[in-house]
């Protein structure tokens, strides 16, 4: 690094701090907000910025937000403001699994030839495509009826954190996530399933995506945020 | 290095999130439960007006519920993750505000009520109590007086360059320069402390 980048760099830190703290005026504070848009290491000084500063909040007296703020969040996401029945959560909503269904069909029905000529599987089979709620699908799964190998492939580019893998774990009807395996953001897996794959797909609730330390999970379970998520289609 | 009381909380809302990116109902609710009061208090301090601050809660947990799956646990704890959503919302309100009127000094703003001004520390009394769950309080007690008033009045209460200058009735390229020295030296002190962000 040469003396005029680690003047900019000193600069661009300053003026992310400045943003973080909140002390910039409106048009330096927009045009840097752009700018952060753009270019991801503006985007990271400012991020740094305000989680180090945001531990401060932490000495403030909680106030306790009227009632018909967590209405309105409820009303916004389009979520039942019914008391919530047991189990009332994703994985027992049908219409979800519906909506998660056809849109794994739809991805499918973009995506088939090019799954099918490259890796033709047995007749029938299982799909899922992996996504964020409400975001477009990152990987597709695939299985051939009675197959033991599941093949996972990259629909769009992913960054993973330095020092962190990817994991896949199949979600049952009932009990604990079972780990299938890494999956790699750019090359996806191949992985080999303990049983064939209806036993293991054609009941559960759906397969899902962790970050985990390198190697997989140390516990067997889950132990960093679930990336992505998506229902199994049969086909 | 955060206490264990308060890294105790975060793994329970680091696991919500994770929930809440599956889309769990449940967990969302718990997760707003326990966070809302504390980014409430933090809304309101900046925006100082009870229908904003409640419009800005219901943006950032809408937002929260459909990217909590971006959440890296690695980068940040939950509560400042979370805080740093909020906050960012409140400022580019209020800094979009300062454009539209003419009065700097918000002081005299008297949308303030009672209960988030009154009993509430002062903004340095918070910097030290809130700095000591991140453990950056020798970091922020080792900047000169102005200087840390000035990043108090900045985080706790949103003002801006101009607003500062005004409060501490300083020239404002003085009050930016105090600033820039004060963050510029929060930073080594973090940096030293191996808390970088």
């Amino acid at each position: 690094m040469n003396l005029a980048d680690a003047g900019r760099r000193r600069r661009l830190d300053l003026l992310a701090a400045e943003h973080a703290l909140g002390t910039l005026p409106w048009r330096a504070r927009a045009r840097l907000t752009a700018v952060a848009a753009r270019e991801p290491v503006v985007a990271a000084a400012i991020e740094d910025w305000q989680w180090r500063l945001a531990g401060l909040a932490e000495g403030l007296t909680p106030i306790a937000p009227p009632d018909r703020v967590y209405a309105a969040i409820l009303a916004r996401l389009g979520l039942v403001t019914a008391p919530e029945r047991r189990g009332a959560g994703l994985w027992n909503r049908l219409g979800f699994w519906r909506a998660a269904a056809i849109a794994s069909f739809a991805a499918l029905l973009v995506l088939g030839v090019s799954i099918w000529t490259a890796a033709p599987p047995a007749p029938g089979g299982y799909v899922v495509t992996l996504a964020a709620p409400g975001a477009s699908p990152v990987f597709v799964a695939s299985a051939g009826r009675g197959e033991r190998t599941l093949r996972v492939r990259p629909l769009a580019p992913v960054t993973v954190p330095p020092g962190r893998a990817l994991e896949l774990w199949a979600l049952p009807a009932s009990g604990n996530p079972i780990a299938l395996g890494l999956v790699d953001a750019e090359a996806g897996a191949v992985l080999t399933l303990a049983t064939p794959s209806d036993a293991l797909l054609a009941g559960a609730k759906g397969l899902a995506v962790s970050l985990e330390p390198p190697g997989g999970s140390p516990t067997g379970q889950p132990t960093g945020p679930i990336l992505w998520t998506g229902a199994i289609v049969p086909i | 290095m955060a206490d264990a009381a308060s890294s105790a909380r975060n793994a329970g809302l680091g696991e919500l999130l994770a929930r809440t990116a599956l889309a769990d109902q449940r967990a969302f609710a718990e997760l707003y439960r326990r966070t809302s009061p504390h980014l409430y208090a933090v809304a309101l301090r900046i925006v100082r007006e009870r229908p904003l601050a409640e419009e800005i809660l219901q943006e950032a947990y809408v937002s929260v519920w459909h990217h909590a799956g971006t959440y890296a646990a690695a980068k940040s704890q939950p509560l400042t993750w979370l805080t740093a959503i909020v906050r960012n919302r409140c400022l580019d309100q209020v800094r979009r505000r300062d454009v539209d009127t003419v009065t700097l000094d918000r002081d005299d703003d008297d949308a303030q009520g009672p209960e988030f001004a009154g009993t509430d520390p002062t903004p340095e009394q918070l910097i030290v109590a809130g700095a000591d769950a991140q453990g950056v309080r020798a970091c922020v007690e080792s900047l000169p007086g102005t200087t840390r008033q000035a990043i108090a009045l900045a985080f706790y209460q949103g003002l801006s360059h101009a607003e500062l200058a005004a409060h501490l009735h300083e020239p404002l390229g003085t009050v930016k320069s105090w600033l820039r020295r004060g963050l510029e030296r929060l930073k080594a002190c973090l940096d030293r402390l191996g808390i970088s962000a």
